[in-house]
């Protein structure tokens, strides 16, 4: 038997991530697949690149217990015949990842759940089969053509790598490391829980939120990142309450299984559903009641002079538009959070 | 020779799920006792999910043989009657993605193992240290567990 060829073609470029870049590619017997392309690295001797092939070759080995409708999928590992390249095989996920969600702006509540149910659900298998995950952010989950929500590039990533998010290169996810991480202290599933908070928290205000009131590193170090955190107003007191549990400072007080989170996922609320949008200095809410669209809009670019109002009017267009709140002056952006955060929780 | 049985005990929205070592001359060990919320909201897109969670839960614990206690007529059937047989049917179905499931019911529990009522067992805190062994069990979960001792004798 000659040398053995895969007829695996790599076509367009779809992302770059810590291990190299990704490609779609055309697979006989997967069709479109994902071709994450590792490298040898321009120091690497020879010792070290063979040691990284047999860490890259054992971890694809490990891979294969990781299969679930939550996990994306890998298909199979090949080295080029060139010895300079790793290809991992992978299962495409035609919805891509969430970062560019995450970018656009906040995730509706029963989007939301249905996202961490499904990011729940496989991160409980890997921890069921004693893997972590170690890199859980909005660009790792991916979604494929039906929308479900799955994990990707997990089972890669080292606690050597997950230290170096500090570096200035990935400081935007530094966050998601556990304050015992930051004091060096291995990863463990509390880790992961961790990650999936701020994930979760960042999913649901938006990039732009985020970047502006995210607490960031000083305070995960100071154990007072959640109690930090400020959210959307519309975002309901029980998500909060399940998301801060997955960012309490000590270990032994955070929620202490996927499971444990899974079963407050169940019981969090999913109404009413707001569509909300993040712009500079405006905030904008938007949705459908029966018969009338409801609207929200917070002029905040002022913060001595931030200004509410909501009101609602027919969908179809024909009818009158109700007042249902608002500012008659300019007020301080802090009293106008809090009309509303009270706003959103009258609303049925 | 050990195997993994599970217990579960289904009700309008939630079923507790008890994973424990069978092995012949001893307590039966519990490895597991939890329970899975159905999702608020919508039922359908809520079956779904607890279907999925609880053929994953039956395969990470290599569970052997699911016993679940099987629906009951009751005079008066009220919609959450309904509404747990409902559940009670995505859960069968979902524990037979992994493992052997065997339903059971309150009369052959009676009849096959003992001289009491099931609820009577489930009441009695003396009757349970000898029986059982390994990770605390939940007062709550102690029909689903009753299965298992019941599947023993």
């Amino acid at each position: 038997m000659g040398n053995l060829l895969s007829k695996l073609t790599i076509g367009s470029f779809v992302g770059a991530g810590h291990f190299g870049h990704v490609h779609e590619g055309d697979d006989p017997v997967h069709g479109k697949v994902a071709v994450k392309q590792i490298g040898r690295k321009a120091g690497d001797d020879d010792a070290q690149w063979d040691a990284r092939k047999a860490g890259a070759q054992e971890e694809a080995q490990n891979l294969k217990k990781a299969q679930h409708r939550n996990v994306v999928t890998v298909h199979h590992y090949v080295e080029d015949d060139t010895d300079e390249l790793i290809l991992y095989v992978m299962e495409f996920c035609e919805g891509g990842s969430l970062a560019k969600p995450y970018e656009a702006g906040p995730i509706s509540i029963d989007e939301m759940r249905s996202i961490a149910t499904d990011c729940l659900s496989g991160l409980c298998h890997l921890h069921a089969n004693q893997m972590l995950h170690r890199d859980i952010k909005p660009g790792n989950l991916l979604r494929d053509a039906r929308g479900r929500t799955k994990l990707g590039d997990f089972g890669l990533v080292t606690d050597r790598i997950v230290q170096g998010y500090g570096s200035p290169g990935d400081y935007a996810y530094s966050d998601h490391m556990a304050p015992e991480v930051l004091q060096g202290s291995p990863t463990s599933p509390k880790t992961d829980i961790w990650a999936t908070g701020v994930t979760f928290y960042r999913l649901l205000n938006g990039k732009e939120w985020h970047d502006e009131h995210s607490p960031g590193m000083p305070a995960v170090f100071a154990g007072k990142f959640a109690d930090k955190l400020r959210w959307l107003p519309h975002v309901p007191a029980d998500w909060r309450r399940l998301i801060r549990s997955m960012l309490r400072p000590d270990p032994a007080d955070r929620c202490q299984t996927v499971h444990a989170v899974e079963k407050g996922v169940a019981a969090l609320s999913v109404y009413p559903v707001w569509d909300c949008a993040v712009n500079t200095g405006r905030v904008t809410w938007r949705r459908k009641k029966g018969t009338r669209t409801h609207h929200v809009v917070w002029e905040r670019s002022d913060a001595k002079r931030s200004t509410w109002r909501a009101w609602s009017e027919p969908t179809n267009g024909v009818g009158n538009t109700r007042a249902m709140g608002g500012t008659a002056k300019p007020i301080a952006e802090k009293t106008a959070y809090g009309q509303l955060v009270k706003f959103f929780l009258e609303q049925t | 020779m050990s195997r993994r049985w599970m217990g579960i005990a289904v009700s309008g929205a939630k079923a507790v799920l008890v994973t424990a070592v069978e092995e012949a001359g001893k307590p039966l060990e519990i490895v597991a006792d939890d329970t899975i919320d159905l999702h608020s909201g919508d039922r359908a897109e809520a079956y779904k999910i607890i279907h999925d969670k609880v053929s994953d839960r039956v395969a990470h614990n290599k569970v052997n043989d699911v016993f679940i206690k099987a629906s009951a007529w009751t005079s008066g059937m009220k919609l959450a009657h309904l509404e747990a047989a409902e559940l009670r049917g995505v859960v069968i179905a979902a524990a037979g993605t992994s493992a052997k499931v065997h339903t059971v019911s309150s009369a052959q529990i009676t009849k096959t193992f003992g001289k009491r009522k099931f609820e009577d067992y489930v009441k009695d805190d003396s009757f349970w240290p000898p029986n059982i062994s390994g990770v605390k069990l939940r007062s709550g979960s102690r029909p689903a567990a009753l299965l298992l001792i019941a599947a023993r004798d």
